[in-house]
């Protein structure tokens, strides 16, 4: 579980987190959508910890991640994967390397349980057989497979999942979605998703939070989002003709 | 004032990278690996820059010296004096900045924009060791090598060229090469060594790690990263002179 407690942040100026708070509950996809610009990084790098915020705190599981130094938070980091939007494999490694890379940072694994424990994870992604390809030589749908294999090579507790279908097409976008799905089940983890894909949103979330100009001004799940009458929320969600389409099926 | 707040940033950074690091066994095989990149990959260059430079001092030395009263055994003297104290340490890291400067930008440069960086550091590895400090490690050790290696083949070669294109005798060359030789030369200049490649692989990582937005800011950095390279390697060559061999 992740509690969002009062979230602040400005650059400059501009406050782009107006006081963020909520709950991310263990086991489920929570989605966070928006427009773009609204924020939706910028709160993800703050709850990872690749930017400070400058009021409030983040909770793991009663551990006050804002109030850690360094290495305190090192232990929760180790808990943390991250699929990035561009998968952000390490160029000049395999996939074989990139999905050990953690667990030669962090464990005592001996090269035999490392290799096994590779082989294992690339069959929950999918990705047999490929081990000793370059990121340069993986499709987009692959590098988004290896990036989420490497994200829970260490069984996190916490899977953070940016745009996970950012260039992809539909068909690749659901198996990615469904992916991430099976792997917070399997895993029971604690996941979070940005997004601004309706299709995953209906797909595989179980608490969507709206953003707008810095605040979560919407919540709920996938069924009342189509019945929502929260006008900023409705021109989001009923941006495209087909969504309107369905809604008006759906009455 | 950019300029303070560049060497703030610059200074923070280093910071960083001499913090403790993550995992100690991780590092050797980095820092063998950068030694490949930085320095045997540049002896080539390296050697053929010296050889020829050797060459074009002892000439023009020999060419000087018309006049019958400045004995001949001066292009020796001067070849190796010229060689040693400044072409072998501060035109040797001039080159090798410019070729492992920008590349160690541009690396360093493509993993941020490509969130690698971030990467790194959302699993709790310093980033900033974890990639720059082997590179440094590596340059400080394995260029003084490279410098002793251009003395010599700056020397050697120049002495072939001037003795085979028949403007000094080889006893004349020998006698001259050997002149008031003190090896407190060849430790002024391995000593600036030390400071030129520190100079090189952190400028052109800080610029690297500081790169933002996309392709084509990576090879601004990269461009940025060897110019202030070149230009605070040439200033550190003036302080380390005054501060050495006065
Ligand atoms: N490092 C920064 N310095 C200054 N402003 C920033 C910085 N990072 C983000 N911003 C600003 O914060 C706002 C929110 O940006 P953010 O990247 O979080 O949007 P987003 O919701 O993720 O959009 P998208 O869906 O396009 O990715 C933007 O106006 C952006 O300009
Ligand atoms: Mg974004």
């Amino acid at each position: 579980m992740i509690q969002l407690k009062d979230i602040q942040k400005s650059f400059g100026d501009t406050q782009v987190l107006k006081g963020i708070s909520c709950t991310f509950e263990t086991g489920k996809v929570n989605f966070i959508i928006g427009k773009s610009g609204e924020g939706k990084s910028v709160l993800t790098k703050c709850m990872v910890g690749l930017v400070e915020v400058d009021q409030g705190s983040i909770i793991y599981d009663d551990h006050d991640f804002t109030a850690m130094d360094r290495w305190d938070r090192k232990t929760v980091r180790t808990n943390i994967g991250m699929l990035f939007q561009g998968a952000a494999l390490f160029d000049s490694m395999t996939v074989e390397e990139n999905i050990q890379f953690p667990m030669v940072m962090f464990t005592k694994f001996t090269k035999g349980e490392r290799d096994k424990r590779t082989e294992e994870i690339l069959e929950q992604v999918g990705l047999q057989g490929k081990n000793k390809l370059f990121p340069s030589e993986l499709s987009g749908g692959m590098k988004k497979r290896t990036g989420l294999a490497r994200a829970i090579a260490l069984n996190p507790k916490y899977l953070f999942v940016d745009e996970p279908n950012s260039g992809l097409d539909p068909l690749t976008s659901i198996m990615i979605d469904k992916l991430v799905r099976q792997l917070t089940d399997q895993y029971n983890m604690t996941t979070v998703v940005i997004s601004h894909d309706m299709n995953s949103v209906i797909e595989i979330a179980d608490t969507i939070h709206f953003i707008s100009k810095g605040e979560f001004v919407w919540n709920g799940d996938r069924k009342s989002i189509l019945k929502s009458q929260h006008p900023l929320l409705n021109d989001f969600v009923f941006a495209s003709q087909f969504m309107r389409e369905i809604k008006d099926k759906f009455k | 004032m950019p300029i303070f707040s560049s060497i703030g940033r610059y200074s923070i950074l280093m910071g960083r990278v001499f913090s403790r690091p993550e995992k100690f066994r991780v590092y050797p095989p980095l820092v063998i690996r950068e030694m490949d990149k930085i320095g045997l990959q540049s002896v080539g260059i390296v050697s053929l820059l010296v050889l020829f430079m050797g060459a074009v001092v002892a000439i023009q030395t020999a060419s000087n010296i018309e006049s019958g009263w400045i004995p001949r055994w001066t292009i020796g003297y001067t070849t190796r004096q010229s060689i040693i104290l400044e072409f072998s340490s501060t035109v040797v890291c001039l080159i090798i900045s410019g070729k492992v400067g920008s590349n160690i930008a541009s690396e360093i440069g493509t993993m941020r924009i490509s969130d690698q960086i971030d990467a790194l550091d959302i699993m709790g590895i310093n980033s900033a060791s974890y990639l720059i400090l082997p590179k440094i490690i590596a340059a400080v050790f394995i260029i003084p090598f490279l410098v002793l290696l251009a003395m010599f083949v700056g020397v050697a070669g120049g002495a072939s060229i001037a003795i085979l294109s028949g403007n000094v005798s080889f006893a004349d060359f020998e006698y001259g090469a050997q002149y008031d030789f003190r090896i407190w030369d060849v430790a002024y200049s391995v000593i600036k060594t030390f400071f030129f490649a520190f100079i090189m692989t952190s400028v052109s990582s800080y610029h690297g790690y500081n790169t933002q937005g996309g392709a084509l800011e990576v090879g601004q950095g990269s461009t940025r990263a060897v110019v202030y390279s070149i230009v605070i390697i040439l200033v550190a060559d003036f302080l380390l002179t005054q501060l050495l061999l006065l």
